[in-house]
């Protein structure tokens, strides 16, 4: 290894070099790590509320039943595959750092359920689908999870006043898919609610290729005096987009905090580090180095140490991200995203704005270095 | 001649009311071979004709040739570039890199690790007496065993020419010679030019230049 290389320098000043490389890593891994959380909050409510309108759009009214009327006008529209009779209600489902949001159950016919499960790529891994007249909810996974339901536990606001799930009903299923919810009959529902009509909401599930003539559609439907509801892909991402903002905006503010402070603190301690070793690089001035090569070794130093950090960050926070995934988040019902193309370009820029600010006052430094006063000992 | 001064003068404060001549059409000549001593009281100027010829400074008027090139034509890169491959350099302080031990200061001119760099820097050490210390940092070292390795680190590169300024002022009178006669070994293939103001240590330099005011008062021709 040649005497100069930024490899021998590092191993020869291991309290300097893990001092930044830790700082760094230390930065990264806070950076990475909030992200990831306000990330997976953020990916949790879009799997409970966007995510199955990516199947079918839902539409209803206030207070009363859905008008037959836009009912069969939806029917009559070539873009809508099958118009299914149905209740949306909520199960209470946590999220961390995230309003209270509820997962959706849907109320369906004992057929439509087995018909939508197959459109949206669910798939049945415990129990069995409700059967009518017993009040049986299949739930989502994440959901029992979240709950600590299993099969044969009951949920409603008979059991718990804290519940959303008006009534009682017994977990006979869990199943997996890329949305989370629940379904149970919408006769159970309908007999509860003493409902006689024929729907209360619709769930409109498009034909193939179709779903955004559909929402452009619904969403083109006369507002009934605004009491007319219109779920859609659309409509839920930007109300989700609606409730986030507010979170988004405080994770920027943090990470510009973040990386200002270490962007500075690092932007010190080279400036330090290099201002010790003025004697080295008058010397290597001196002896025909010219200062172009020394400020690239300097500049290769800084690099190379953010780097090493940026790296060691992003791997703490895989290792620390999983931990928390395997004890704390997926129990709940809540899996973290761990990876995320958005997460390296925003940790990114700790190491970016480091060697700028680490290098910026050495270049200056270096730019001025005077070998001669260095040798007579004159500064 | 491999080096040559002309009509160098060194100005400091120009344009300023305080100007200070630190040279004064100082003319000088090193040939092949040979060692000479600059002698002087501090502040004669013989340090700053010491920068000046080895391209470090730049004078303010005059010019320093070395082979075919004149130091005022040629870019600050250039001259690096000679410093490099053809100058060595021994200073008053040592200016070890602390970090790295000593056989490394001594490749550092070189910045390379090469067996044959590695295996001239170990005969170079041992005829310094101090190639048992090679893998030692300077801070475990004594004040002269520092500036041998100073010495072996400016003889690295089998300089052209070796500026010494003040090589053993740091050191007693016992250490200073036994330097000074490894120095002196090399005047076969080095033009050497040491910057001192104890005469004692020039005793075997081919000529001892006197310089004071930034002129050259006394010129001495040792083997005439």
């Amino acid at each position: 290894m040649n005497p100069l290389s930024i490899i021998r320098y590092y191993l020869n000043n291991k309290k300097r070099f893990i001092s930044i490389v830790i700082v760094i890593a230390l930065s990264v891994l806070l950076l990475y790590t909030i992200q990831m959380l306000l990330k997976s909050t953020d990916h949790a409510a879009y799997v409970v509320s966007v995510e199955p309108k990516k199947f079918f759009s839902s539409v209803g009214i206030n207070e009363t039943v859905l008008d037959k009327d836009i009912v069969n006008d939806l029917k009559k529209q070539n873009f809508a595959e099958k118009v299914l009779p149905a209740a949306v209600v909520k199960t209470n489902f946590t999220i961390s750092f995230s309003p209270p949001q509820g997962a959706p159950i849907f109320m369906l016919k004992e057929n439509d359920i087995h018909q939508l499960m197959g459109r949206m790529n669910l798939k049945l891994v415990k129990g069995n689908l409700p059967k009518p007249g017993r009040h049986e909810v299949i739930i989502h996974r994440n959901i029992s999870n979240n709950k600590k339901l299993k099969i044969g536990d009951k949920v409603g606001s008979k059991l718990d006043k804290d519940e959303w799930l008006e009534g009682e009903y017994e977990v006979v299923g869990i199943f997996e898919g890329s949305s989370v919810l629940g379904f149970s009959l919408l006769d159970d529902y309908m007999n509860d609610k003493h409902i006689r009509y024929e729907y209360i909401d619709a769930v409109i599930i498009p034909k193939k290729n179709k779903l955004e003539a559909l929402n452009n559609y619904l969403e083109s439907l006369p507002s009934h005096d605004g009491k007319l509801w219109i779920s859609t892909y659309d409509s839920t991402k930007r109300s989700l987009e609606n409730v986030m903002e507010s979170v988004y905006m405080l994770l920027t503010t943090v990470n510009i905090m973040v990386i200002a402070i270490v962007s500075i603190c690092i932007g010190f301690l080279c400036y330090i580090y290099f201002y010790q070793r003025r004697n080295e690089f008058g010397l290597l001035n001196a002896i025909g180095y010219t200062r172009q090569q020394i400020i690239n070794r300097a500049f290769a130093e800084v690099c190379g140490m953010n780097i090493i950090g940026f790296i060691l960050g992003l791997i703490l926070s895989m290792i620390v991200g999983n931990l928390l995934n395997i004890f704390l988040f997926a129990p709940k019902g809540q899996p973290l995203q761990l990876w995320d193309f958005d997460y390296i370009t925003k940790t990114f820029c700790i190491p970016l704005f480091s060697i700028l600010f680490g290098i910026i006052p050495v270049w200056r430094m270096l730019k001025r270095l005077n070998p001669i006063a260095i040798i007579e000992g004159v500064v | 001649m491999i080096i040559e001064g002309k009509e160098l003068t060194l100005v400091y404060g120009i344009d300023k009311d305080d100007e200070t001549y630190a040279l004064k059409n100082v003319n000088i000549k090193l040939t092949e071979g040979e060692m000479v001593g600059i002698i002087g009281p501090s502040g004669s100027g013989k340090s700053s004709l010491l920068y000046i010829l080895s391209g470090m400074k730049t004078p303010t008027t005059g010019n320093v040739f070395y082979k075919d090139m004149v130091f005022g034509s040629i870019s600050d890169n250039e001259r690096a570039k000679i410093r490099k491959q053809e100058f060595g350099f021994i200073f008053q302080r040592h200016f070890l890199i602390d970090y790295l031990s000593v056989i490394d200061n001594v490749l550092v001119t070189s910045n390379s690790k090469e067996d044959a760099m590695v295996s001239k820097a170990m005969t170079i050490l041992e005829k310094l007496n101090i190639k048992q210390l090679s893998r030692r940092r300077p801070y475990e070292l004594s004040g002269g065993q520092r500036q041998r390795v100073a010495i072996a680190r400016a003889l690295i590169n089998n300089p052209k020419v070796i500026f010494a300024d003040e090589p053993t002022a740091s050191l007693d009178h016992k250490n200073a010679m036994e330097v000074m006669s490894v120095i002196e070994e090399y005047k076969q293939n080095s033009t050497i030019l040491i910057v001192t103001h104890d005469r004692s240590i020039l005793q075997n330099s081919d000529r001892v230049i006197s310089v004071w005011d930034g002129c050259i008062k006394e010129e001495v021709n040792q083997y005439k």
